[in-house]
């Protein structure tokens, strides 16, 4: 038998585009909500935490909606001659809509977490907003944001009802291996089923073990020195 | 150099209204916890926005609502050092020192940091991280750290608060010599009346968001300006009195009437008696003496506190907890006054003081 690898190719890189997407989204937004102080605040918490306990199938329809042909974001981009809806793109984006709560809350706990008074003693020695970002909350919620970021790999890998929505099961082009999954179970495909289930396992294993032992030199506060010297 | 600072905020139901307008090489901001002492640093640093007001430094404004002025933290040139230091976890002592100029942006002097860390000895201890060091080393590196950046004025919170006692008037001295090369001025708060004493020349007292005294602190110590001031500064002996005459008072709760060296018009006040200051009566005054008794005894090392009541007070309104006074005494007199079966103390005129009521 020809096993068809197309499943794992597909779901290597829609996981790794999305988690960097996610990585930067989550960060950025984690780091501002946390700073934010105004009277929206718990709206606009909700609204990022909310895809995060939806039914991946509203989030996908939601998706189909907008991205969809005649959704406002689907005639937008057709007027590039860009079409998004059942692509590698729409697995992408259903995959950052519904892993980015994970790396937003796991994110801005660690940020809330680090002693205000420590960001205003690096403001009383003259550091800017963003270089606090980058040389004081960066590597004291590292361990966090590390952990964040193996959680939302996971999540993104797992991805399947909001992928199979939008970017359909085209394989070779959209098929992710949870989408290989079901389809191999449905057809009668045991085998091929039961070999993409344990590796879709030891994969999400991997990278929970990987937070919870911690003894990474990536799930370490940051060691580096506070200049190039 | 000199401060010229007028804050007024209102912070959940509390009122903040400083005025303070001082040129002290070395001023201490003396309160109880929660008068606000940390909300008048953090509105000089401006880490707090005040509601209204002003903040000078020399001539340097770094906020004035009316003129539209609010400097950042980073442009303030104000020096902080928090009460638990807040050094950065994650950078050994070398980088939390470096740790501002580093960040601002100009081209460092790398032997001015060793030489700053060679000045405050922490030479040896540059590789080692925050959690690895003892309390009083933070302190220094948490000084050293703040000079690094040379500010115009340095902010000292509870800077002793975090230390065992042992440890802390050593850290003082050793504050004092570190500070001494230091030209800008220098602000401290404490709750602690011995720590601002041995370290400032001039106090200024602060209750419930309010400045209540400042001045010398000698002058502070002799003549609080009113019954919150003497309270803050230390002072056990306070109760409620009524004017007789000029230099008379009359005060219920234990019992006496005091001769008072200065003269007073208001006709309810605070009779207001230092621990330090009752003398043992020795025969030849002619005025405020009187018999006491013992009724209990704390004794530290060095000193005791003598807990009395005056034995012949009038019965009228007099009640247990409120009669009782406090005398602290050295060892040696503890040592002639123990045993004895009736005491007479005398307290100077000039240490009975009749104060504006400013306490609820």
């Amino acid at each position: 038998m020809q096993f068809d690898w197309t499943p794992a190719i597909v779901s290597l890189k829609v996981a790794l585009v999305s988690t960097t997407i996610i990585f930067f989204l989550g960060l950025s937004a984690a780091w501002r909500m946390a700073n934010y102080g105004g009277k929206w605040r718990v709206w606009i918490d909700s609204i990022l935490t909310l895809p995060l306990v939806l039914p991946p199938t509203v989030v996908g329809f939601l998706l189909l909606v907008l991205i969809g042909k005649h959704g406002p974001i689907g005639i937008l981009l057709s007027a590039f001659d860009i079409k998004i809806i059942f692509s590698w793109g729409a697995a992408v984006v259903s995959a950052v809509v519904v892993a980015f709560p994970l790396m937003y809350r796991t994110t801005i706990g660690a940020f809330e977490q680090i002693d205000q008074d420590l960001l205003n003693a690096a403001r009383t020695l003259g550091a800017s907003e963003s270089k606090i970002f980058w040389r004081v909350a960066i590597p004291l919620a590292w361990p966090g944001i590390a952990a964040a970021t193996a959680l939302s790999f996971a999540r993104v890998l797992g991805e399947f009802g909001a992928t199979l929505m939008v970017s359909g099961n085209i394989p070779g082009k959209t098929q992710t291996i949870p989408l290989a999954i079901y389809f191999a179970a449905e057809g009668g495909k045991l085998d091929v089923a039961g070999i993409w289930a344990i590796i879709i396992f030891a994969v999400s294993m991997g990278a929970i073990l990987l937070i919870n032992n911690g003894s990474f030199w990536f799930l370490k506060p940051d060691r580096r020195r506070a200049d190039g010297h | 150099m000199g401060i010229d600072i007028r804050i007024q905020k209102t912070y959940k139901n509390f009122k903040f209204d400083i005025n303070m307008h001082n040129d002290a090489k070395m001023l201490g901001v003396l309160g109880p916890s929660g008068a606000g002492k940390s909300m008048l640093l953090k509105c000089i640093a401006g880490l707090v926005k005040p509601d209204d007001g002003k903040v000078v430094i020399g001539n340097r404004v770094l906020y004035d609502s009316e003129k539209n002025i609010d400097l950042p933290p980073q442009e303030r040139r104000v020096g902080f050092l928090f009460q638990n230091y807040c050094l950065m976890p994650h950078l050994n002592v070398f980088d939390n020192i470096a740790f501002g100029p580093s960040v601002s942006g100009q081209k460092y002097d790398r032997q001015r940091i060793d030489m700053l860390m060679e000045k405050f000895q922490l030479t040896s201890l540059a590789q080692r991280r925050p959690s690895e060091i003892s309390g009083g080393q933070q302190q220094r590196v948490a000084l050293a750290r703040a000079l690094a950046v040379e500010p115009d004025i340095l902010l000292l919170d509870e800077p002793f608060s975090a230390l065992d006692n042992h440890l802390k008037v050593h850290m003082i001295q050793q504050m004092l010599e570190d500070l001494s090369n230091y030209q800008g001025m220098v602000i401290m708060v404490s709750h602690n009346i011995d720590e601002a004493y041995r370290l400032c020349d001039t106090i200024a007292v602060i209750h419930s968001g309010k400045m209540i005294d400042c001045g010398e602190k000698r002058m502070l110590i002799d003549h609080p300006k009113t019954a919150s001031s003497a309270r803050i500064t230390g002072c056990k002996n306070i109760a409620p009195a009524m004017r007789i005459n000029n230099t008379q008072i009359a005060v219920p709760n234990w019992g006496i009437e005091l001769k008072t060296a200065s003269s007073f018009m208001y006709t309810h006040g605070i009779a207001a008696v230092r621990a330090n200051f009752i003398r043992m009566a020795a025969g030849t005054e002619r005025e405020n003496i009187f018999s006491i008794c013992i009724r209990r005894t704390i004794e530290t090392p060095f000193r005791v506190t003598l807990i009395f009541s005056f034995s012949d007070a009038h019965e009228n309104g007099q009640n247990e907890q409120n009669g009782l006074l406090h005398w602290e005494i050295g060892r040696d007199l503890w040592e002639t006054v123990q045993g004895q079966a009736s005491l007479k103390i005398h307290i100077p005129p000039e240490s009975a003081l009749y104060l504006i009521s400013d306490e609820d």
